[in-house]
């Protein structure tokens, strides 16, 4: 549904995109991760013809985004970082709106609209003026003026950003039912547990140039793995323990091997007269975190490495 | 052009346009004031010229509904200026609208509202401010001028959205543009009554064309063909507009709406 081949870009010298290559297919979801500045939105924004970029190629549902721009664009539809929505309009007029321009008929929109109301729960708003609603709602709303347009590829920015744990389930549930139905979606976000509830794969980004294409689950029987992962006051010390791996990085210790949430008594004990420093302590179940843990050696955080 | 999606766009700022209560007061409540108050004023301006025996509806009414009428501008203007405002600017980009779609769409409603201020206005100074009927000949030069009148209008409109980047400038534009145009084309006071400089510089305002025709009807009584080479006129500086709109207006660049 989407080749993204090659892509870079570059703002005043500096690279922000550096040859990515990446594919989306019908009915799959992509979560495009990275630290701030990785150039995830530069991708979505040149994805969806907002931006060029100054090399590569973006082919959407079979057609060029260079060469028909058109067909192309009217294959997606995108739910920018920042929240948009007509604020002196109703949340139901905003939907029509959309629903409208993506080609859908009368019927067909008010069928969308109350699917969508129903999936994100916006009923009780509906037909409020979107500036009388809270910022929740109103990023509810920025979502559903997306998805009621009902594209083959959805692009959703970081959508769940100042989104109560409620909505975050309820748009991680509309998502995948449109993946369910064929719809393909890039999905950048900064909170790991949401790509391993919509069973994505994924891309990593980091400094433009892509450091992870896999499947969710191949990265976690690869690469996932149980640390245990001590803060210290100042320097972290030096301590080996036979058949664990413990590293310093700064004030913290990081411990990993077989059975290591098990030896975290043991691996306290060998510290000696440093734990009097010791300020934390996290075990750290295998997931995608930690899977980036083994692979990148950091921590999975939206601040640039 | 595809007529669902200019037509999902010129209904959305009809809703958008109906949403905006202080337009009537700007576009008619305000010039009816002025008018009620100037008309025996203007009469005696008229008579100053030269032109005896008018109540100064003449003068007033059409001056009046130019002057309000060109504050359209800023009102069309914000309709591009608010989506950047809202966020909303870049999913319309990124929607099956083309250009012309989102041009066209989003300047007709403005366009017949800024038509049926005028007329409106027009058909109040007939009913209330003893403004003479015109012939059916006369009628129909008033009302293409007040339509060419409202092309223009949404075409400059266009043409300052292109060219400017924040709603404060295009706003400074517009009323400045309402001003020295109604001013210097004779919409205020009468053109006779101007110093040397403003009668010169008159021309050169499609506000000039505009009363121009309207003095061939209401206060010379010519017929549609009298008026056609002022409406002509008006005509080119909306052709003018419109072109400059079409081929500057840049969708990528960024604008702000009010800040």
């Amino acid at each position: 549904m989407l080749a993204a081949t090659g892509v870079s870009k570059s703002y005043d010298g500096t690279r922000v995109l550096d040859d990515v290559t990446f594919s989306v297919n019908a009915g799959e979801v992509v979560a495009l991760l990275g630290p701030n500045g990785a150039g995830k939105t530069t991708l979505l924004s040149i994805i969806a013809g907002l931006r060029t970029g100054d090399a590569g190629t973006i082919v959407i549902g079979g057609f060029n985004l260079a060469s028909d721009r058109a067909e192309a664009i009217s294959q997606l539809a995108i739910a920018p970082q920042d929240t948009g929505v007509q604020l002196l309009l109703s949340a139901r007029q905003n939907l029509e709106f959309y629903g409208r321009l993506a080609g859908l008929s009368r019927n067909d929109v008010a069928a969308e609209i109350d699917r969508v109301a129903a999936g994100l729960e916006l009923g009780p708003f509906l037909d409020k003026t979107t500036s009388t609603l809270s910022g929740g709602q109103r990023r509810r709303v920025h979502a559903a003026c997306a998805i009621v347009a009902r594209p083959r590829l959805l692009l959703l920015d970081e959508p769940t950003v100042g989104a109560d744990l409620e909505m975050r389930g309820q748009l991680l549930g509309v998502v995948r039912e449109l993946v369910a139905q064929g719809t393909a979606v890039v999905y950048t976000t900064h909170y790991l547990p949401e790509v391993e509830a919509l069973d994505a794969r994924v891309v990593m980004l980091e400094h433009g140039q892509i450091l992870i294409n896999a499947p969710l689950q191949l990265l976690l029987e690869e690469h996932a793995t149980s640390f245990v992962e001590l803060t210290f006051d100042g320097a972290a010390p030096s301590v080996q323990l036979p058949g664990l791996s413990v590293v310093r990085d700064d004030t913290i210790l990081r411990a990993e091997g077989p059975g290591v949430a098990s030896r975290t008594a043991e691996l306290i004990t060998a510290l000696g007269p440093d734990a009097q420093r010791l300020r934390g302590l996290e075990v750290l179940r295998p997931n995608l975190d930690t899977a980036y843990l083994s692979l990148t050696g950091q921590r999975f955080t939206a601040e640039v490495n | 052009m595809g007529s669902a999606t200019l037509r999902a766009i010129l209904m959305n700022e009809v809703r958008v346009l109906r949403s905006n209560r202080a337009l009537p007061v700007m576009l008619l409540g305000m010039p009816l004031i002025i008018i009620a108050m100037l008309r025996s004023t203007m009469g005696a301006a008229l008579a100053d010229v030269g032109i005896t025996g008018r109540s100064g509806a003449e003068q007033v009414v059409p001056g009046q509904a130019l002057l309000f009428g060109f504050f359209m501008v800023s009102f069309l203007a914000n309709s591009f200026f608010r989506e950047h405002g809202w966020g909303t600017w870049d999913r319309l980009r990124t929607s099956r609208a083309s250009r012309a779609d989102i041009l066209v769409g989003k300047a007709i409603p403005w366009v017949i509202t800024s038509a049926v201020q005028i007329l409106g206005l027009l058909a109040v100074g007939f009913a209330l401010f003893d403004l003479d009927v015109p012939s059916a000949s006369g009628i129909a030069a008033i009302v293409l001028t007040g339509l060419v009148w409202a092309i223009f209008v949404g075409g400059f409109a266009l043409a300052v959205s292109a060219r400017l980047n924040s709603m404060p400038a295009v706003s400074a534009v517009a009323n400045l543009g309402a001003m020295f145009f109604s001013a210097v084309g004779g919409a205020i006071v009468p053109s006779g009554q101007l110093p040397g400089w403003a009668t010169a510089v008159g021309p050169f305002t499609p506000t000039y064309w505009a009363m121009k025709s309207f003095n061939e009807v209401f206060l010379e009584s010519g017929s549609l063909a009298d008026a056609l080479p002022a409406i002509a006129m008006l005509a080119l500086f909306a052709v003018a507009s419109g072109a400059y709109a079409w081929f500057r207006f840049d969708f990528d660049q960024p604008k702000r709406s009010w800040v």
